[in-house]
């Protein structure tokens, strides 16, 4: 514990650490001394001359923030000199600055702005010196526009002082000091796109592109700066366990996953990653490959983080949960661990809802739900399998004091073209969920399917292991527009399958009771008019057969719920829920897809998280489940420089050849070797890492300047 | 190990010790840093102190490199930068040894023993005994700057109050005679300052930029009323704002500039004319009527065809074409080409004598 030191500023008796600056010790204070220059996380630089004030005793003024303080001084902030200097360094810096705000980006958040609010403006007549440099925007996410720059040298500071990468640097540019790069560009110099500069950056030189910048408009702070963790919809802390792998440390990455969604392997296999859509690596070139990164960390699990998990002790309140899905399942866990007694009900004979009965296992291998599943039960819950709940008020009369309705959306639908009830013609639930029992429903050796989503694409691909050699699929969306993942269909294409896009249904053509193929038009425009109708145009001359034996219908599923079952559905058969997932009857609660139709895995979690809080609520209890799994993790501002840093390319998995897979469900993705998934690691940009900094404050932000209100 | 750093980056005198008493210059250090490290600055490579056995940095020379952070960041990254806090001599040492610091003329007093201040007189070294008054060193009419471009203008009135002292405002003095222009002087010290300053803090760097501005504009015949006032009104506050003694010292030559040279200064920008014709913007030449022989001889030397005549006319100098160089001043044998004086000349061509 270092000494406390005694100071008196503007007449209010101040107590500072020893070793602390007078500015720093002012501002704690709550008293407002202008700066500039100085930045909370950076060495002082001594450069704005905003800060000086006057020390009784000592001729002319002392800089602020150099000056540690002594014992005993006594500090005049609002001496007539050192206004008189701050007024005039104010003056200089706007003679070399645009004369407007308006069409500054940085406006309304701007530091030097609100310093000239604050010290006024002198009227001197002194020469205009315009820092004739123009913008460089040849940067990928951080943008120079340094004919604003007031050469306060903190982006210097923090890209070598914090960062250790020191690719900023001033230098005499045609007689003039300027901030350059050194090299010929950000990304060949060595920046290591951690943005700090963009965050310690008092004026709109150093930002980051308006794109980027809107985005964050809205979001809080963290939100804002970790897009992956925004994106991700359980908020899965990405950076930290990123890092945890780098550092070799397999074991507490998973346990940061586990943190905030149990059955971290299987998503590692099959999270649709949405925290990947919103990565700033794809500024670069391509997100960080974080699916993959997670799967190895959750493949190197040792079990350690259950030290941490917290247990609470019983509460005696019984709560049944319907459908043994990533919701269920979520759900189940969580309210066990807050001590109610939890059953789950589950229709089919084994759990897992969707992610058994819907994704095949050669994208999903068995063996890793059902382990994750066990992992889940271990902490006590009963199950209840090939039970189906026909009637919530006769389950509520059972005794449980609430329920979980989880039952996902197993009811696929058939569009009304002729022939769709011959007995060749399938919806996607009823294929895959035989498929996920291993009773396969047989295909012809010719199959198309209906849709051209990721659940069309499973059922193309599942019909190519069951032996049909020519598979399509067609869809109304065009090729760049479909909802399925790249990925996907890069892997499905690779298997054969065709896919026709921008096409409409006309018909299911039939011979003597058997499906003999599906008729075709191409789809020149699709729109949804005011009322929401859909509205086809065609191409002329465009029809076509696609012959087929088989016919799968992958166009939308809703929940298998109907009038009797008890609470009050909305549009697509879904449960009509508030917002914090309560239904229609009092202690009856609803998540995942049957409330929100068919999402992600990891939707289905957060939802189940989110909804787990309020039930406890309801039940008596807090309604919180965020634990630290992990251990504490120090992160390393320090990162250094590496050149062509952001020119890494992603790495991508070991895939089992197409020829290979297609003869059975066997695994297809082998995922990542330890070495590909620290290097893939490398790749974050650790966004995370400008949350150490402190959010630039601004003079109105100091209360007690404001009560003594002395200055204009 | 202890370190002692040599410093020949920051006076006029280092040059000239550097030049003729290097020995003197090992023999001192050596004396001062018994059982250290020397580490020795130099402005240029040089072979003169290689006998120290010593580490050399070579650095351009800057009197900022007074700063000691400063010396300390040119020594580490080569670039010359006032650095408050992060790395000084004095808080963590250099590669965290205790450090000193000497300049040349400690090192030779050292080994000589003198005890007199070296004072480089408009460019001869001399020593002079502290406490000499500066009149019984120059004899001058004008003032004189002391100390450099960032030093100090002094009235050659007060030079019998001034005495010599050890600090460097005493290391050189610059006299002015008839034909040196004190506005010139003030323009060139201010210009010189723009080019050492280290630029970090904004009170210097955007400082000397507006100074330079003001007295080149003066030189230049552009100066208005108000310049003399911005200065006497930004310069006390960069006095005491600026960040180092360079900043500092730089203000206070501006400023003295315009207290003790104000005649001279305003006759630029009120009567618009350079007293000592040194500034080109001023000077007019032209030629005396009288005078002229008509002879030609200037005609071929004027490189801009501004003359205008014929042989046995008065000749005639178009004021829009001459750039001032004076060449055809040089070469009249009449000496009849003169400058900054008032007088009637014909509008066209009149024979040699029939002007009045
Ligand atoms: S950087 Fe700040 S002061 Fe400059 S134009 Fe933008 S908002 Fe205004
Ligand atoms: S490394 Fe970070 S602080 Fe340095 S230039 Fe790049 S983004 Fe800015
Ligand atoms: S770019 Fe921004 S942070 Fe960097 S020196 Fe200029 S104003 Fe300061
Ligand atoms: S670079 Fe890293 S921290 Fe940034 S968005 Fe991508 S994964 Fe997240
Ligand atoms: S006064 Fe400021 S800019 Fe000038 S040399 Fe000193 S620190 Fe550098
Ligand atoms: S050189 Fe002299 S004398 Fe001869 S013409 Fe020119 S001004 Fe006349
Ligand atoms: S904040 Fe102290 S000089 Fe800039």
């Amino acid at each position: 514990m270092s000494q406390l030191v005694h100071l008196t500023i503007d007449g209010y008796e101040v107590t500072a650490a020893e070793g602390t600056t007078v500015l720093d010790a002012a501002l704690a204070a709550g008293i407002y001394i202008p700066h500039l220059c100085s930045h909370e996380n950076l060495h002082p630089y001594g450069a704005c001359r905003l800060c000086v004030v006057k020390q009784q005793g000592v001729e002319g003024v002392i800089t602020s923030c150099t000056t540690p303080v002594q014992e005993g001084m006594v500090i005049d902030t609002h001496d007539e000199m050192a206004q008189k200097i701050r007024k005039l360094s104010c003056d200089f810096m706007f003679k070399t600055h645009p004369t407007e705000c308006t069409g500054c980006p940085k406006y309304g958040k701007c530091q030097l702005q609100s310093i000239s609010q604050y010290i006024g403006d002198t009227g001197r007549k002194l020469k205009a010196n315009p820092i004739s440099v123009a913008a460089d925007t040849s940067n990928p996410i951080i943008l120079h526009e340094m004919y604003r720059c007031i050469l306060c040298g903190r982006c210097v500071r923090a890209c070598q002082e914090l960062r250790g990468v020191g690719v900023l640097k001033f230098a005499t540019v045609k007689g003039r000091t300027q901030v350059v790069i050194d090299g010929n560009n950000l990304n060949s110099a060595g920046c290591r796109f951690c943005t700090a500069c963009v965050e310690v950056c008092p004026t709109g030189s150093i930002r980051e592109y308006e794109a980027l910048a809107q985005k964050a408009i809205g979001k809080t702070r963290e939100a804002a700066l970790i897009p992956c963790k925004d994106g991700c919809p359980a908020h899965v802390d990405v950076p930290r366990y990123l890092r945890f792998v780098r550092e070799g440390k397999y074991a507490a990455a998973a346990a940061v996953v586990r943190e905030k969604a149990p059955l971290p392997e299987s998503l590692g296999y099959i999270c649709a990653h949405p925290c990947e859509g919103e990565c700033k690596h794809q500024c670069l070139n391509s997100p960080v490959s974080i699916r993959n990164v997670k799967r190895f960390a959750a493949q190197h699990d040792d079990g350690a983080w259950k030290a941490n998990s917290f247990q609470k002790p019983d509460t005696g309140k019984r709560v049944a949960i319907i459908g043994s899905g990533p919701a269920g399942l979520t759900a189940a866990y969580y309210l066990r661990k807050l001590g109610h007694s939890v059953t789950i009900l589950e229709a089919q004979a084994q759990l897992g809802g969707m992610l058994r009965y819907g994704i095949p296992s050669h994208r999903l291998p068995r063996e890793v739900l059902d382990r994750e599943i066990a992992e889940i039960l271990s902490v006590g819950i009963e199950v209840k399998t090939e039970t189906r709940v026909e009637n919530v008020a006769a389950l509520m009369a059972e005794g449980y004091d609430a329920v979980l309705i989880a039952v996902g959306t197993h009811q696929g639908s058939k569009l009304p073209l002729a022939n769709n009830d011959l007995p060749d013609v399938y919806t996607n639930t009823d294929f895959l969920r035989a498929a996920g029992k291993n009773e396969p429903l047989p295909v012809g050796n010719r199959v198309v399917v209906l849709g051209g989503g990721n659940v069309a694409l499973d059922c193309a691909t599942v019909a190519r292991r069951l032996g049909a050699q020519d598979v399509h699929a067609a869809c109304l969306e065009r090729y760049d527009a479909m909802t399925c993942s790249d990925e996907e269909r890069g892997w499905a294409e690779e298997e054969g399958v065709k896919i026709h896009p921008a096409k409409t249904f006309l018909s299911i053509e039939a011979e003597n009771g058997k499906v003999t193929g599906l008729k075709i038009a191409g789809v020149k425009d699709f729109f949804f008019d005011a009322e929401g109708k859909s509205h086809i145009e065609l191409e002329e001359n465009s029809e076509e057969i696609i012959p087929a034996d088989t016919i799968i219908f992958a166009v939308g599923q809703r929940p298998d719920l109907n009038e009797g079952f008890g609470v009050e559905l909305g549009r697509g058969n879904r449960v009509t829920t508030a917002t914090d997932g309560a239904t229609s009857v009092a202690g009856v609660f609803a998540a995942g897809d049957a409330v929100t139709g068919t999402k992600t895995v990891i939707a289905a979690i957060a939802a189940a998280r989110d909804v787990v809080c309020a039930m406890d609520k309801y039940l008596g209890g807090e309604g919180e489940i965020a634990e630290a799994l992990a251990p504490v993790q120090e992160a390393n501002p320090c990162i250094g420089r590496i050149e062509n840093f952001g020119s890494a390319e992603r790495l991508e998995p070991s895939i089992l050849p197409a020829d290979e897979r297609v003869k059975g469900f066997i695994q297809m993705d082998f995922g990542f070797t330890a070495e590909q998934a620290v290097t893939e690691a490398e790749r974050c940009l650790q966004c995370d890492l400008r949350l150490q900094l402190a959010p630039q404050r601004f003079w109105n932000d100091y209360p007690i300047h404001e009560a003594k209100g002395e200055q204009a | 190990m202890n370190v002692t750093v040599l410093n020949l980056c920051s006076s006029p005198i280092d040059a000239y010790l550097l030049q003729n008493y290097a020995d003197a210059l090992v023999k001192g250090t050596q004396a001062l840093s018994a059982d250290t490290e020397l580490l020795v600055c130099v402005p240029e490579e040089t072979s003169a102190l290689d006998t120290l056995a010593a580490s050399k940095y070579v650095i351009p020379y800057s009197p900022v490199l007074r700063e000691p952070t400063a010396l300390y960041t040119a020594m580490e990254t080569g670039v010359i930068r006032v650095h408050p806090i992060v790395k000084t001599f004095e808080n963590e040492g250099w590669q965290h040894r205790p450090t000193t610091v000497v300049t040349g003329e400690e090192a030779y007093r050292a080994a000589t023993g003198a005890a007199g201040k070296l004072i480089c007189v408009n460019g001869e070294v001399k020593e002079v005994a502290v406490g000499t008054a500066l009149s019984e060193l120059v004899e001058t009419a004008k003032p004189v700057l002391l100390g450099g471009c960032n030093g100090k203008f002094v009235a050659a009135a007060e030079l019998a109050n001034t005495t010599v002292s050890l600090e460097p405002l005493f290391d050189s003095i610059q006299t002015y005679g008839d034909k040196d222009c004190l506005a010139a002087a003030a323009a060139e010290a201010i210009h010189q300052c723009v080019g050492y300053s280290c630029h970090n803090c904004v009170l210097c760097r955007e400082g000397s930029w507006h100074l330079e501005n003001i007295f080149q504009s003066i030189t230049a015949g552009k100066g208005k009323k108000d310049d003399l006032a911005m200065v006497e009104d930004i310069a006390p506050i960069m006095q005491e704002g600026c960040l180092c003694e360079f900043g500092r010292g730089m203000a206070t030559a501006a400023l003295t500039a315009v207290q003790v040279c104000r005649a001279e200064l305003e006759a630029h920008i009120v009567k618009k004319t350079c007293p000592a014709g040194v500034c080109k913007a001023f000077a007019n030449y032209a030629i005396r009527p009288d005078l002229c022989t008509g002879c030609g001889d200037c005609i071929d030397e004027c490189p801009e065809d501004a003359i205008e005549g014929k042989k046995g006319f008065i000749h005639i100098i178009d004021q829009d074409l001459c750039e001032k160089c004076g060449k055809c001043a040089e070469v009249c044998p009449e000496n009849a080409i003169v400058c900054g004086e008032k007088f009637r000349v014909p509008k066209k061509l009149v024979r040699v004598g029939r002007f009045s």
